[in-house]
């Protein structure tokens, strides 16, 4: 059907045209942007570095207890990307001053309710008060999106089952920060669960993200309207939270009030994807652990077991200045996937580096120069 | 609807142009600070070190400052070479060093550097431009006997010096220079830059004559040649790229082996005792761009990096890491990386040189 020329309807049809096409290009322009295609890493280290034995099949979460020296890992990540050889789980390895070995120990773990097929660990937390252990764990298992809650026995290495927190709001939980005794905020990286939907969603760069709390008994939204959340940490000493967005590659900081709501702060633009974070006490210094080429961490996530497939890993520490409204950021790591593929974790304490992949390797590294580097 | 597909084939092609500009420009990159060890900006370099010589031998640097690149410096911009010594100890000065000769100082400002290892020091081939943006390139001696000195042996001008940046040298006499562009102004630069117009070249002198070895190509930058000088390695700034090339035996060609394409725009070269190359580079060409608008302007920074690139032997393969990396706050705009043992000289397009130890460990 044509138009006349220089009709109403005809130039507002044009120009609803000029609209879409411009909203198209301008989607794709920044799709292809995101997928980071003219990024790359130049390899280096804070000091030497070794692969941690006992560990090939990831170690996509990390969590320490700095007081004892303990960095808990999540293992078999890629059972939750359809590899059906993995064997999901968690470890154990002790962070010492001089370290002969470098090895993690697996852990058992024990209760009549607790369903180990229905497990796939990822991001990990902990509440360590009085001598005991409270570990929690997102169980990413496609048919149970929950948070375990486990009580860690140290001299048996064991850790017992206490409950779990499921919501029908939990579609893709990525990671978790615990806040005080069984309080702890978890983040829900997109609407729809892992899958072709969720890879659309994610592509069209919506924010159908959240951010829950649960206070002891209920599960509240506390956050809603975030572009991918990927990384928790949190500073309790300053009582900050801090959340990274996977694909708008920054972290969004936010002051924990007493009544365990948040007060956004500030942004940290990192321009690199952050996909776990810890946080250093002594400094409140944030060490993250990013995708640094989002489109190569993707090709990993569609064929987790093939080593020829790799994806750069990066660690950057951002340093809050005193104004606590501006920092400065390093890169103590980096390295094309050679070493270590796809970071996903990291921790840090008195100058041990511990750094998680996604589907292979534990990297250890010593920091000589932490004040620099 | 023949001029529908003529208008919509002309829109994709400028989108996919505009696009091609963003990623040249690197929007969406940004530096991660991190050094190799102690790090200290070194007094009286505050005009530039945009090139730097390693006298292995002699454990000592040359370093040029003060260039002029298509547009004029502020009057107090003297044009110097200077001499770091890597054995003092405890100190880190540079030394400016005397010229004896005839040559016009107010117009010298010299570009890239090379050195030829001779019997009693080297032979130094500088490339220097006038305040008008005027190119030569001035051969000097360094003897070791007076080390704080340089003689002035000839001065070279020739039609084909068109733009030079850098240059390598064969023997005594001869040598292979880069022109980056062809443009004398920063209007037409631009747009060389923005067409990705393949207007740089490379000119082999011979100690009398000229010859192009390379007709066409984006942005020569730096050049080296390596430890067995069989090979030529060049930068192209503009499209983020090293090249290999190999040198035929009458060095009236020059053979194209490979590409590396290392995504950061990499400037000149230095080999270190193994004969890795390392090199100085402008990782965001955004704020390098910016910030070489206005050489004199201190306000301004600019991201700076050092690679440092393993080649087999073949030079089909390499591995790449990156010791230094800054946002400018500590220097702006690196353009080499000289390295000595365990120590490392940084400069600096148009303002500081940098000094750093390097723990092998983290490189």
């Amino acid at each position: 059907m044509l138009r006349p020329p220089n009709s109403l309807s005809g130039m507002l049809h044009r120009a609803a045209v000029w609209l879409v096409m411009a909203f198209l290009c301008s989607t794709v322009i920044r799709f292809i942007l995101m997928l980071d295609i003219n990024k790359r890493v130049y390899n280096h280290t804070p000091g030497p570095c070794r692969v941690v034995d006992g560990i090939s099949d990831g170690a996509a979460g990390l969590e320490i207890i700095s007081e004892l020296g303990l960095v808990f890992i999540s293992t078999g990540l890629a059972g939750a990307y359809g590899n059906t050889t993995s064997r999901p789980g968690l470890a154990v390895f002790q962070l010492q001053k001089e370290m002969a070995k470098h090895e993690v120990k697996p852990i058992k773990i024990e209760g009549e309710r607790f369903n180990q097929n229905e497990f796939i660990p990822l991001g990990l937390s902990s509440y360590y008060s009085k001598g005991r252990i409270s570990l929690y764990v997102v169980n990413t298992h496609p048919n149970r999106q929950c948070v375990e809650i486990f009580t860690y026995h140290k001299e048996k290495n064991l850790l017992f089952y206490r409950k779990s927190v499921c919501d029908p709001r939990f579609s893709s939980i990525s990671d978790i920060v615990v806040i005080g005794a069984d309080r702890f905020f978890v983040s829900n990286l997109a609407y729809m669960s892992r899958g072709y939907l969720q890879t659309a969603e994610l592509m069209m760069q919506s924010s159908f993200g959240a951010l829950y709390f649960f206070d002891g008994r209920n599960v509240s939204l506390q956050e809603s309207q975030l572009s991918s959340p990927s990384a928790l940490a949190i500073d309790r000493r300053r009582q900050l939270i801090y959340a990274g967005s996977m694909l708008n590659e920054n972290i969004r900081v936010y002051k924990l009030e007493r009544d365990f709501s948040l007060t956004f702060r500030t942004q940290i633009s990192l321009l690199s994807s952050p996909a776990g974070m810890h946080v250093d006490e002594e400094t409140g210094d944030i060490w993250v652990a990013l995708h640094p080429v989002l489109y190569q961490a993707f090709l990993v996530t569609l064929s987790p077991n093939d080593e020829r497939i790799r994806s750069p890993s990066q660690v950057l520490r951002v340093r809050m200045q005193e104004d606590g409204v501006s920092w400065v950021i390093t890169e103590p790591y980096a390295n094309d996937g050679a070493t270590i593929s796809a970071s996903n974790a990291v921790v840090y304490d008195k100058e041990h580096l511990v750094v998680g992949s996604m589907f292979s390797r534990l990297l250890h590294c010593d920091v000589l120069n932490p004040s620099i580097t | 609807m023949f001029r529908t597909i003529v208008f919509t084939t002309i829109l994709i092609a400028i989108a996919g142009y505009v696009f091609n500009i963003m990623l040249a420009l690197d929007i969406n990159k940004r530096v991660y600070n991190h050094r190799p060890g102690a790090c200290r900006k070194i007094e009286g370099v505050q005009y530039g070190a945009e090139d730097i010589a390693v006298l292995e031998e002699e454990g000592i640097a040359i370093i040029t400052s003060g260039i002029v690149y298509l547009q004029p410096r502020k009057k107090e911009v003297k044009g110097q070479l200077f001499l770091y010594d890597f054995r003092q100890n405890g100190t880190w000065k540079v030394v400016p060093l005397k010229i004896n000769g005839e040559y016009d100082q107010e117009n010298f400002h010299p570009h890239g550097i090379s050195h030829f290892i001779t019997a009693k020091g080297a032979r130094l081939f500088v490339i220097s431009h006038t305040n008008d943006f005027k190119h030569s390139v001035m051969v000097f001696d360094w003897n070791r006997q007076n080390p704080l000195q340089v003689d002035l042996v000839r001065t070279i001008k020739d039609d084909k010096f068109i733009r030079p940046n850098d240059l390598a040298a064969i023997n005594e006499e001869s040598f292979i220079l880069t022109n980056d562009g062809y443009s004398q102004s920063k209007f037409f630069n631009l747009l060389e830059i923005l067409l990705f117009y393949p207007s740089g070249s490379a000119v082999y002198y011979d100690g009398t004559t000229s010859n192009f070895v390379i007709l066409k190509s984006v942005s020569p930058n730096g050049i080296i040649f390596n430890k067995e000088r069989t090979h030529a390695i060049i930068s192209h700034i503009n499209s983020e790229t090293v090249s290999v090339y190999k040198l035929d035996d009458n060095h009236h060609k020059l053979l194209h082996v490979v590409d590396v394409p290392i995504l950061t725009s990499a400037d000149n070269f230095c080999l270190d005792k193994s004969g890795a190359v390392w090199v100085g580079a402008h990782p965001i060409m955004k704020d390098a761009l910016s910030f070489l608008s206005d050489f004199d302007d201190t306000s301004a920074i600019a991201p700076s990096q050092v690679l440092r690139i393993v080649f087999s032997k073949d030079f089909k393969s390499w591995e790449i890491t990156e010791p230094f990396a800054d946002d400018g706050r500590l220097i702006s705009a690196s353009s080499v990386a000289a390295p000595f043992g365990n120590q490392l000289l940084i400069g600096s397009v148009c303002r500081e040189l940098v000094h750093c130890y390097i723990r092998p460990e983290t490189v």
